[in-house]
């Protein structure tokens, strides 16, 4: 009987612990494959005439570049972890936020263009969560989807279900 | 001396000073009804406030502010800076990246509703309050230039059935003088209500928008007028538009399209996601919302510090009324419960009156929030109001404790030796 309380304490003190370890720590740099150079992949054409297909400012066609869709990690898929950012509502209502896009950094859209697909994850919470400064940066915990078509125009990205917030302390 | 004893006396002791006593348990009554609704209110605000867009990727409009065309284009308060070219919404609209479009023009109005001119993907992709989509209470919707739907409110307010004809209005004030009575608008459709403002707009398609301005080409209308059959024999393909919602195939590619959109050469517009620009205003609008409450909060601890004044107040003139307790062996503490359970029952029935106030203003009130586009549900009145009137009851019970301690302290020599 002993015994058994005694195992019954150590996992109740153990347990947070264990939570913790299931949940692998990753940075965004690590959602980029290594052998990706981001830097490699800006298109030498100007962004929205590259955007939309090539037509230049008078409306003259042109040939562009192919441009690839951001390289993404395939070995996350199904795996546990964790990862801090910021996020941008997509499903919320007055007081909680359901689904959201973690990105590494907010308010910086404007100097250069946006976060590649492989800096963006969509994510699908357990729960809601309640919101109550939405600029605050979060920890946010959950299973890695790799998608690598999305949809039927295949847009590549990451999807973590299941997840959970945490907050963030600087 | 049992506990019903105890209770009867304060009881007794209250109704001896039914005067005090009923301002006291007025002033609480208040301030319970005050935080209460204060609470409510701003909670369903924010509410109806949220729910008024779901699902809408990106809110496209000419260049200003993100809050600017969140507010004309969702709400219809204010105007916008500016119209975006026809062609500018088909180029985007038609991108790969995008699933959907809604185009909305807005300008008039009709007995003050705002007139918004559309196209049907507005009824098949417009989504509210976590992903409902409109639904229509009666008709459907518009096919012929010269039909409308309405929302709700303006059913109710202007009493329309299907069939009746409407005439819009130049500008977004109804007058006489800049009305569009030459082209009345046939009523083909009524939404249900959304406790949004689709509720109090008025939709027509772009086409309809188009007829209207035809013969307005130099801001005033022409002295020659087309008349509403021979303008539908014109070309009435709009060349601007207010703005358009887009929705996209995948979310990943949100900021690549709002970039895109931001940094279009030929015509200068602004991409704003709705989650954000929500967010924005709520940041705006929320301290206001903020103070609201801390000023409930305080005229609450405005009460309780009127409830202690009271009790201390009548502390002084019962003075023999606890020496002759004491006298005849009512213990100290039964003198502690006595006055602390005082406090706590006039915060329990101002607790309960308070509610009732706020619950029959709340019913009364209904009919006057919807005109306000505000839609305040009992549904959701529950957990987070009981918590507050907990605390409301707790915290009078300390309050209580004060005088009670006092009278504790008070010994029985105190009140026997008085000198009057």
């Amino acid at each position: 009987m002993n015994y058994l309380r005694a195992t019954f304490i150590l996992m109740l003190v153990i347990s947070p612990f264990a939570y913790s370890a299931e949940y692998k720590e990753v940075s965004w740099d690590d959602l980029m494959p290594e052998d990706w150079v981001p830097n490699d992949w800006v298109p030498s054409v100007p962004e929205d005439q590259a955007f939309f297909e090539g037509e230049t400012l008078d409306g003259v066609m042109i040939e562009l570049p192919k441009i690839e869709l951001a390289p993404i990690v395939k070995s996350l898929d199904e795996q546990k972890i964790k990862l801090p950012g910021y996020i941008i509502p997509i499903k919320f209502d007055a007081f909680s936020v359901s689904e959201f896009l973690l990105v590494p950094y907010v308010g910086a859209c404007i100097h250069t263009p946006p976060p590649p697909e492989n800096q963006i994850v969509y994510v699908s919470l357990k729960k809601p969560m309640i919101t109550t400064d939405m600029w605050a940066p979060v920890w946010v915990s959950g299973v890695m989807k790799v998608q690598l078509s999305m949809t039927k125009l295949a847009t590549a990205g990451y999807h973590m279900t299941e997840a959970a917030t945490e907050v963030y302390d600087y | 001396m049992n506990m019903s004893l105890l209770l009867k006396l304060t009881l007794k002791s209250i109704l001896n000073r039914k005067f005090t006593s009923y301002l006291t348990l007025f002033s609480i009554c208040i301030s319970v009804f005050l935080l209460l609704g204060v609470d409510t209110v701003r909670k369903e605000a924010k509410h109806s406030f949220t729910n008024t867009i779901s699902g809408t990727d990106l809110l496209v409009g000419a260049r200003s502010g993100s809050v600017q065309l969140l507010l004309y284009s969702v709400f219809r308060i204010g105007n916008a800076t500016n119209n975006i070219g026809w062609d500018s919404y088909q180029k985007i609209s038609s991108h790969k990246s995008v699933a959907w479009s809604i185009p909305i023009s807005l300008g008039d109005s009709h007995k003050g509703f705002r007139v918004m001119g559309t196209t049907q993907a507005y009824f098949e992709h417009y989504r509210f309050a976590d992903d409902q989509a409109l639904v229509f209470e009666d008709g459907q919707a518009f096919s012929a230039v010269y039909d409308t739907v309405i929302g709700a409110e303006v059913a109710k307010q202007l009493g329309y059935q299907l069939g009746d004809e409407l005439t819009l209005a130049h500008g977004v004030y109804d007058t006489d003088f800049a009305r569009h009575d030459d082209k009345p608008f046939v009523l083909t459709g009524i939404l249900e209500r959304t406790g949004t403002p689709v509720d109090r707009t008025i939709h027509v398609s772009l086409q309809g928008i188009e007829a209207l301005h035809i013969d307005w080409k130099t801001g005033t209308r022409s002295r020659n007028p087309v008349s509403a059959q021979q303008a539908l024999d014109l070309n009435l393909q709009p060349k601007q538009i207010t703005a358009f919602m887009l929705g996209l195939h995948s979310k990943m590619e949100i900021f690549r399209v709002q970039r895109a959109i931001n940094n279009y050469k030929k015509e200068p517009m602004l991409a704003v996601l709705p989650g954000l620009a929500l967010g924005e205003l709520w940041q705006l609008i929320g301290v206001a919302e903020k103070a609201l409450l801390v000023i409930a909060v305080f005229v609450l601890l405005n009460s309780f510090v009127g409830l202690l004044t009271v009790i201390l107040t009548s502390l002084n003139e019962r003075r023999r009324e606890m020496a002759i307790l004491r006298s005849l062996g009512c213990r100290p503490n039964q003198i502690f419960v006595l006055l602390a359970s005082e406090s706590l029952l006039f915060a329990v029935v101002g607790c309960v009156l308070g509610v009732c106030l706020f619950l029959i203003a709340i019913v009364s009130s209904q009919s006057l929030m919807q005109g306000y586009g505000l839609h305040i549900s009992l549904s959701n009145l529950g957990f987070d109001q009981l918590v507050l009137i907990a605390s409301v009851i707790g915290v009078s019970f300390l309050i209580g404790s004060i005088p009670g301690y006092r009278a504790y302290k008070q010994s029985l020599a105190d009140g026997m030796s008085i000198k009057l």
